[in-house]
């Protein structure tokens, strides 16, 4: 099986700055991306899946997230975060999947294409919110955070939660310091899956309440400390405040 | 947590003047050893309430560790002031920070401290798990930085070529200080009867590399947060050479640049001398 590449760092950036002036634009509106096949370096460790876009689904986060973090399963956080990587799936690799799902500059509807391509095929920098912003980055990080492997074969029941609203992982709860903290993220989630009716209506205003209120116990508490009990306690004294919103 | 304005129901050690012991951090020990970061802390407290808290187990130290970059958090507890753990390599990037407490156990019902400060008097609290009762302090240190090289000038600065320049140029804004060279300059430099002959070292030192370094320097300042300064940082605070240097002075900065690269000037003129020595005896 080949191993899966890379784009070299100085490639990466001299995308990003063809994009930002706008030279490249016109790269993104073909259903293949042309760039220069020396400019990639080999990652020993990690098998290549040429073949992934066939087995996502533009219409479903969640069995993408999936199915791009069973097939990278094995990245260290170290190069789970590395820009160069994601950059080349959503180029190279992923291109179709991409332009499928994130279309507006391939069909010529963006009102500004370069921010857009930006914002979905580059990551700005390798801060926690950018990485979970990333149209696939923010993918694979969101399964990371939730899945559960003690539960077996049940283990992405947690994230199926997450992926009820694609703001949630990407935008609320992945881009708070507490996102850091999976018992914390699966605190949530669980409390969310134990009170489903409380979460019946008004999914992105409640979870983003929930967000911010156990944000701002972790003002003055040691969030790490805390295994995912606490964070369901805490929410369970709160209820009536979801419920009321 | 963020611990610079940050104010609690009850009285926490080393918060402001809340109670009035010693507290320290003391030095954190970084070590890189193969996969790992080993991390050796020696936590000190002076104050008696706390120590016997700590001596019938109802609090313990806790050092959380964090790294934005890989969304990595860690939490270590020991019931003992001294803490040693290891971090692997493969889990962080860039800025690792750290913040050591001491947090109840468990709950502690009407906690009071006799050195609280006055506001305190006649009040005790509730604690919960978790809750803080001291804060030594922070630290922090920078993954991407391979300390154990720093010596080697290409720990802050690259020499690359630039297809659109047709005179060099320096370029501070990147993580390491990059010197631009033109296609052909660069070729020229990058040719093995060059790049690769040791005697020239000290020419390049202290010709492109010093000029580079220079104008890095004396815009030190505004760029602390890019990785070479932070190399640069790094060894200005830790070697006993730089110790009467401050960088703040722009006077110093010449010594500061020469000290970094090792006496450039000298080692030229040194290696001049071979050059010519070479030469004649080449001649001969």
């Amino acid at each position: 099986m080949a191993k899966q590449l890379i784009f070299k760092t100085k490639y990466t950036e001299h995308l990003k700055e063809a994009v930002s002036s706008g030279k490249s634009l016109e790269f993104y509106k073909s259903k293949e991306f042309v760039y220069d096949k020396k400019q990639v370096l080999i990652m020993p460790n990690i098998e290549a899946f040429p073949n992934l876009t066939s087995s996502l689904d533009i219409k479903d986060d969640f069995k993408t997230a999936v199915q791009i973090y069973e097939a990278f399963k094995g990245l260290e956080p170290i190069q789970a975060s590395d820009e160069r990587f994601w950059t080349y799936l959503a180029h190279v690799d992923l291109f179709l999947y991409m332009i499928e799902r994130w279309p507006e500059v391939y069909v010529g509807k963006s009102s500004n294409p370069s921010k857009y391509l930006l914002d979905h095929w580059f990551i700005s920098s390798s801060a926690q919110s950018s990485l979970l912003r990333h149209a696939i980055s923010g993918l694979w990080w969101s399964v990371y955070l939730s899945v559960d492997e003690a539960k077996g074969e049940n283990k992405y029941g947690l994230t199926k939660i997450l992926f009820r609203q694609l703001d949630f992982p990407t935008r609320t709860l992945g881009t708070y310091k507490l996102g850091r903290h999976k018992e914390a993220v699966l605190g949530i989630l669980e409390f969310i899956q134990e009170n489903e009716d409380l979460f019946k209506t008004k999914f992105e205003d409640k979870t983003r309440f929930v967000t911010k209120h156990l944000n701002v116990v972790g003002g003055v508490k040691p969030i790490a400390y805390y295994d995912r009990q606490f964070f369901k306690s805490e929410l369970e004294k709160v209820s009536g405040n979801i419920s009321a919103i | 947590m963020k611990f610079n304005d940050i104010s609690f129901p009850h009285p926490v050690l080393g918060i402001g003047d809340a109670i009035d012991s010693d507290i320290e951090l003391g030095s954190p020990e970084i070590n890189s050893s193969g996969d790992v970061y080993e991390i050796n802390l020696k936590l000190k407290q002076g104050n008696y309430d706390i120590k016997q808290l700590l001596e019938t187990g109802k609090v313990e130290f806790l050092c959380e560790a964090t790294s934005s970059n890989t969304l990595f958090r860690k939490s270590i507890t020991s019931d003992s002031n001294s803490i040693e753990f290891t971090i692997p390599k493969k889990a962080i990037k860039g800025r690792v920070e750290f913040v050591c407490l001491l947090v109840a156990k468990d709950t502690i019902n009407e906690y009071s401290n006799s050195e609280a400060h006055p506001d305190y008097n006649g009040y005790s609290f509730d604690l919960e798990k978790g809750d803080v009762v001291a804060f030594f302090g922070e630290f922090s240190f920078n993954a991407d930085v391979k300390y154990e090289k720093l010596k080697a000038v290409s720990s802050f600065m690259e020499i690359v070529e630039n297809l659109d320049l047709t005179y060099t140029n320096i370029d501070i804004k990147k993580s390491k200080i990059q010197v631009e060279l033109p296609s052909e300059a660069y070729n020229l430099f990058r040719s093995d009867s060059i790049s690769q002959e040791p005697k020239f070292a000290s020419v390049f030192h202290s010709s492109i590399v010093l000029n580079a370094l220079l104008i890095a320097l004396y815009n030190f300042e505004e760029h602390k947060n890019y990785l070479w300064a932070e190399v640069i940082e790094y060894r200005l605070n830790n070697e006993r050479q730089f110790q009467n240097l401050s960088i703040k002075e722009k006077e110093n900065i010449p010594e500061i640049a020469q000290r970094l690269l090792g006496y450039p000037f000298n080692r030229l003129l040194e290696g001049l001398n071979l050059i010519v020595e070479s030469k004649n005896l080449y001649e001969e």
